[in-house]
């Protein structure tokens, strides 16, 4: 019974919202610390909570009370028959009772949010700015930024068990990640701009790391030097409240811990610290509400869980000792309002879920802080009772009738020491956990579920026919829950205000974000896995030549095969917090780069890139392999800023290449991880150049497009048409099979004859045959290069005639 | 022609806004590719006192490809030849687009400071400095001397 209390006051608080949640946990601690012996004003803080219940949630509270106590009994059948939370839509129906919603309604609105809708609630979303880690959320430390753009903690990376990026899931490589080192630029502005509070993040770490060799005490001292420089780092406090933890230091532990629930009030680990505190000190009940909100907040974390189980099958087996024993002792609280109809106060047909009622003392309390006076206080009697009560039993008490084993502890230990970061585990691994662990009790005997089919159905009722209105922040929290990608981070909700970091407008310094490469502010930083900065376009061009970074030498070419992978928007991506600290702290320096950036485009459109290979025709394929840097950046460029065209002349001695030429539109391309790739392209249009230069390497010129000349006589040169078609199909037919072969297939078929007159470029069949024909290019050139199509005709007859005798002369 | 691309801009900027230390590169008015740089022998080696003239040209390319560097002053070192061709990795396959001018210029310095026979371009100059060290020193001297001091060819 003390669960649904205590449930009930963890629903009464997340419905009321974030607010009273922090009032809440303020009330609980009081509480402890009365129980600790120390006092406490706890009437002003029933008060002060009193005012926050508005009588609208009063009139709701019965309901959720109902729905409450149904699920804790739920939760205590599916404990017992270990089986809680096998299937993931369970613990959705569970959480959206909790909330007082109906599941689907959760479903639908996690949607929503994932799709962006106006509906998506940012209240408590964690207050973070481009200097915290999206994991741990605190201050970046050791800064590592992955190819997707995102960075994070090298430690979050390293000792976390993150499959995925949390910010975009984009999917990690595992054994990659120990190869990337620190964003040196971001270190170095960190460091400059934020120097205090990196040190105290430094010397987190240094006291996370003592705690995990065990070294409690030199844990204390390190993290309470890393609070003197940070006083708010939930990091620090929530590892201090462990190292106390250790030291059996509970009362510091405590005061560690529930400032940490303050700050981030939605983090499953500190809720499960706190359990492991409360369970400690025999408070457990509380211990109880900890570990479930926990498991509330993150469904999959298993040592809450184990928790949460081990303590519901303790209660619910002494209670069923106890019943034997002594029925009597059991007050009538134990009742639910359903069952309290049913059995009308007899305890001959009591409910399996009875627990006991001196359990419920603290949670009593909390129940009387929030004015509950209905069913679950009838049985109580008068509050002097409540108080007699509240004090007969204390953290001694607890623990012996709990008959707590030593080896909890010794669990509750390592899970301290490895639960760093939330463990993401899959519903299939934990539901083999727990089925290596059945329930057992102290004879060794598995502990037999009850669940009667009227509780069966009632549980049902309650979990998919309620509604009733939720907090904001809460159906945040949920939807976040339901989103694994975000769920994972494990830190949900820090606080409800935004953070905004101060920088000293005097230390920022544009030379800081310069690139070595160009030697201007960055434009779209990339960073590599040396964590090197660059900007997109100095980087990408420099490993068109060599697979290396060019500050460090280290081998890019994971990183380019990595890049390749990826490659829908042909870039590697950017590095997101040096982007956003530049948009924010250098906006002026931006726009003017910003502008050179946009001069230099339009500079490339002042003239067709032209790259010197072969010959090409209208309307005929002409597959490329590029493999040579210019011709790298060329394509980029033509991809990006040209509308994917390009020129194509043959090469000519003496010249830069052949003044005739065509221009190529690519209709597919697939790049390589080294950064080659294959093209396939076509030809369209007939150009003249002039004005040959060589930018950036290749080629570029002037040019003026080749237009076939008005022909009034179009008869006539219909006529010629079909005789040269028929030439060419009949020269065609007499090549042997494997020559027509593999024509067809650079080429394509031989085309149909279409009668294309006074357009630019006349029949496009007349390109494809002379595209085959075995005449020198040079020729050819000539061919492309005429305007007049009756005299290309001529030229094409005559080119027949001379194939036509060497046929019959061999 | 396009324009001088920024980057070799900024680099002549702060090569005369902020000169190195015993080495001097002025763009050409012609051409701004083209430097006239002047080195000090350094202190403590056989180059002391002289003042070595060099041309360095920014190809195309640049900086995607290196630097064309030459030492028009005559010059007895194991690493330079004749013609006055330096033998330097960072010259040639060891370039990164993310070296400068001022970098090239200074291990050029640095490599008058510290002469390498075992990777030598002038082959009869690094046999004799590794076969007679101190006469190849003198000799060094003698040519700064000679060709490197009070406006000598
Ligand atoms: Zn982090
Ligand atoms: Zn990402
Ligand atoms: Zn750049
Ligand atoms: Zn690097």
């Amino acid at each position: 019974m003390s669960e649904i209390h205590a449930m009930l006051d963890a629903s009464n608080s997340l419905n009321i919202g974030a607010d009273s949640a922090l009032l809440l946990e303020k009330s609980v601690s009081v509480n402890i610390k009365e129980k600790l012996n120390l006092k406490s004003k706890l009437t002003a803080d029933r008060q002060l909570l009193k005012t926050i219940v508005s009588p609208q949630r009063q009139s709701q509270k019965s309901k959720i009370k109902l729905e409450l106590r149904s699920i804790v009994k739920e939760i205590a059948a599916k404990v017992t028959s270990s089986e809680i939370n096998t299937e993931a839509h369970k613990v959705t129906a569970v959480i959206a009772t909790l909330l007082g919603r109906s599941s689907s309604k959760i479903a639908a609105s996690s949607k929503e949010t994932s799709q962006g809708s106006s509906k998506v609630f940012t209240g408590s979303f964690p207050a973070m700015d481009d200097f915290s880690c999206q994991r741990c959320y605190e201050l970046l430390y050791d800064p590592v930024t992955l190819p997707c753009g995102h960075t994070f903690c090298q430690s979050c990376l390293w000792i976390s068990t993150m499959q995925n990026c949390v910010v975009c899931s984009k999917p990690l490589k595992q054994e990659e990640l120990r190869l990337y080192r620190f964003n040196i630029v971001l270190v170095r502005i960190l460091q400059k701009w934020h120097s205090v509070e990196y040190k105290g993040r430094s010397l987190t770490e240094k006291g996370i790391n003592h705690l995990s060799k065990q070294n409690f005490g030199e844990a204390v001292k390190v993290l309470s030097e890393a609070l003197s420089c940070v006083p708010g780092s939930h990091m620090a406090l929530l590892h201090r409240a462990k190292a106390y933890y250790f030291l059996n230091l509970f009362d510091e532990a405590l005061e560690d811990i529930f400032k940490v629930c303050q700050l981030a009030h939605a983090w499953p680990e500190a809720y499960y610290v706190k359990g492991e505190i409360l369970y400690k000190l025999g408070c457990v009940e509380e211990a109880l509400i900890a570990y479930f909100i926990s498991l509330v907040l993150e469904p999959s974390k298993v040592c809450s869980r184990n928790k949460v189980r081990k303590i519901l099958t303790q209660i619910i087996h002494h209670t069923e000792e106890r019943e034997e024993s002594d029925s009597k002792s059991l007050s009538p609280i134990c009742r639910s309002p359903t069952n309290k109809k049913r059995s009308h106060g007899s305890c001959s047909t009591s409910p399996p879920y009875k627990l006991p009622c001196h359990l419920s003392t603290s949670s009593k309390d909390v129940v009387g802080l929030l004015g509950a006076s209905d069913v679950f206080c009838e049985g109580v009697g008068s509050s002097n009772e409540v108080e007699e009560k509240t004090f007969k039993y204390l953290p001694h008490g607890y623990a012996s009738e709990l008959k707590i084993k030593s080896e909890d502890t010794c669990e509750m230990g390592s899970c301290l020491l490895h639960s760093h970061f939330p463990v993401d585990i899959s519903y299939e691994e934990i539901r083999i956990k727990l089925e290596q662990e059945p329930v057992i009790d102290e004879k060794g005997q598995l502990i037999p579920v009850h669940l009667t089919p009227e509780l069966e159905s009632e549980i049902d009722r309650l979990l998919f026919n309620t509604e009733s209105a939720v907090t904001r922040d809460l159906q945040t929290i949920c939807n976040m829950s339901f989103n694994r990608e975000v769920a994972v981070g494990g830190l949900l909700s820090i606080s409800t205000t935004t953070l905004q970091r101060n920088v000293d407008q005097t230390l920022i310094d544009a030379s800081d974000f310069e690139c070595s490469l160009c030697m201007r502010l960055f434009y779209d930083p990339v960073c590599t896995p040396c964590g090197h900065i660059f900007c997109l376009l100095c980087i990408e061009r420099c490993l068109d030549h060599n697979a290396q970074c060019p500050l460090c030498k280290r081998s890019m070419h994971h990183y380019m095969a990595n890049a390749a992978e990826s490659m829908e928007k042909l870039h590697p991506i950017c590095d997101y917090v040096t982007k956003n600290i530049i948009n924010q702290y250098l906006a002026v320096q931006l726009k003017e780069r910003q502008q050179q950036h946009e001069e230099e485009i339009e500079e490339l459109n002042q003239a067709q890139p032209i790259f010197v290979c072969t010959i090409a025709f209208p309307s005929v394929p002409c597959p490329l392999h590029i493999f040579e840097p210019r011709y790298r950046l060329m394509l980029r460029r033509c991809l990006e800023h040209n509308d994917k065209e390009f020129g194509m002349c043959m090469p000519v001695p003496g010249k830069p290449h052949h003044e005739v030429g065509t221009m190529l539109k690519v209709r597919d391309v697939t790049f390589f991880p080294d950064g080659r790739s294959v093209v396939d392209s076509a030809g369209f249009r007939r150009f003249r150049t002039s004005d040959c230069r060589v930018q950036d390497g290749y080629n570029v010129a002037k040019i003026k497009f080749i237009v076939d000349r008005k022909e009034a006589d179009v008869d006539m040169i219909e006529q010629q048409m079909t005789v040269v078609y028929n030439d060419a199909v009949e020269w065609f037919t007499k090549l042997p099979v494997d020559t027509r072969t593999r024509i067809k297939s650079h080429f394509g078929d031989f085309p149909a004859q279409d009668n294309k007159i006074n357009t630019e470029n006349g029949p496009d069949w007349l390109w494809w045959v002379l595209a085959i024909l075995p005449v020198e290019d040079r020729v050819k050139a000539t061919i492309l290069g005429n305007e007049d199509l009756l005299k290309r005709l001529g030229i094409f007859r005559k080119i027949f005639a001379i194939l036509k005798r060497r046929n019959t002369e061999r | 022609m396009a324009g001088l691309p920024r980057r070799i801009t900024k680099e002549t900027q702060r090569l005369l806004s902020e000169p190195v230390q015993g080495i001097s590169a002025t763009p050409d008015e012609n051409n701004l590719r083209y430097f006239h740089v002047t080195i000090n022998g350094p202190k403590d080696s056989p180059f002391e006192g002289g003042v070595f003239k060099l041309e360095l040209f920014l190809p195309e390319e640049y900086p995607m490809a290196a630097p064309k560097v030459r030492f028009n002053t005559k010059i007895y070192h194991p690493n330079i030849d004749k013609i006055g061709r330096i033998c330097l990795d960072i010259l040639k396959d060891k370039w990164s687009p993310a070296l400068q001018v001022r970098t090239v210029l200074l291990s050029i310095q640095a490599l008058l400071s510290a002469p390498n026979p075992d990777d030598p371009l002038a082959n009869d100059v690094a046999d004799n400095w590794k076969r007679n060290e101190a006469a190849a020193i003198k000799t060094a001297r003698e040519w700064t001397q000679k060709y490197a001091m009070s406006g000598g060819q």
